[in-house]
């Protein structure tokens, strides 16, 4: 199983990307885990989760070809 | 101008030009059913971050979501206030401070429709929109802006 991650602003500079294929994640507390691995300064930033463009609270658990963003506080306007 | 219809295209690349504006009013002189305008522009303003100004912002977008968010903006308005016309433009690139990143028009009968259709569309905008602005105040030296 396989999820499109799209990461953007603060995360994107963290990550070094704005979008990455994540494998073997079955759910938002995995994915979250899985990139705090890769670079626990995650840990200092606010961001809310986004599943196929529906902003989510709590644990999710992903579908193949989901598509996951991270997105930062916004500032529109 | 249509109500509940396909989405609108709502980002434009760089700033939003004050001729563009005045054009848009412009534009509306031919609606004879509508007697009040509210219109509101936001404008990147040169703050101060780490002892320095903001040049410009750079705006980005998650925009694929982004732009199903501004249609539901849209279409809640509609369904809440007794609008006759609505536009939202939102830059997208890089906006000078001075210049203007945000253009919301709204058009109704009467004045009250359109003085609360506006500022709830400019809040919704700014609470809702996956949308976010690098504040560059060197050539390598930016801030990511957040919404308050």
């Amino acid at each position: 199983m396989k999820i499109k991650l799209l990461l953007f602003a603060q995360l994107a500079d963290l990550y070094g990307t704005h979008s990455m294929v994540i494998e073997d994640i079955n759910d938002t507390d995995s994915l979250i885990r899985e990139l705090k691995a890769r670079n626990d300064a995650i840990g200092f930033h606010k961001y809310v989760i986004a599943v196929n463009e529906s902003i989510e609270k709590g644990n999710i658990i992903l579908k193949n070809n989901d598509t996951v963003a991270l997105l930062p506080p916004f500032a529109g306007g | 101008m249509d109500k509940k219809k396909t989405k609108k295209k709502v980002f434009v690349d760089g700033p939003v030009s004050p001729e563009f504006i005045a054009n848009s009013i412009a534009k509306h002189s031919t609606k004879k059913n509508i007697g009040a305008h509210a219109i509101f522009l936001g404008q990147v303003r040169e703050d101060i971050k780490d002892d320095k100004p903001v040049q410009h912002i750079e705006y980005s977008a998650y925009n694929e979501m982004a732009e199903n968010v501004f249609h539901e903006i849209r279409e809640e308005a509609f369904a809440t206030y007794d609008l006759n016309c609505m536009h939202i433009y939102h830059s997208l690139g890089k906006v000078n401070a001075g210049e203007i990143c945000l253009f919301v028009f709204v058009s109704s009968k009467h004045r009250d429709a359109s003085f609360e259709a506006c500022r709830t569309i400019v809040e919704d905008i700014k609470n809702k929109v996956p949308i976010f602005g690098k504040e560059v105040t060197g050539d390598e030296d930016y801030t990511w802006k957040e919404n308050i």
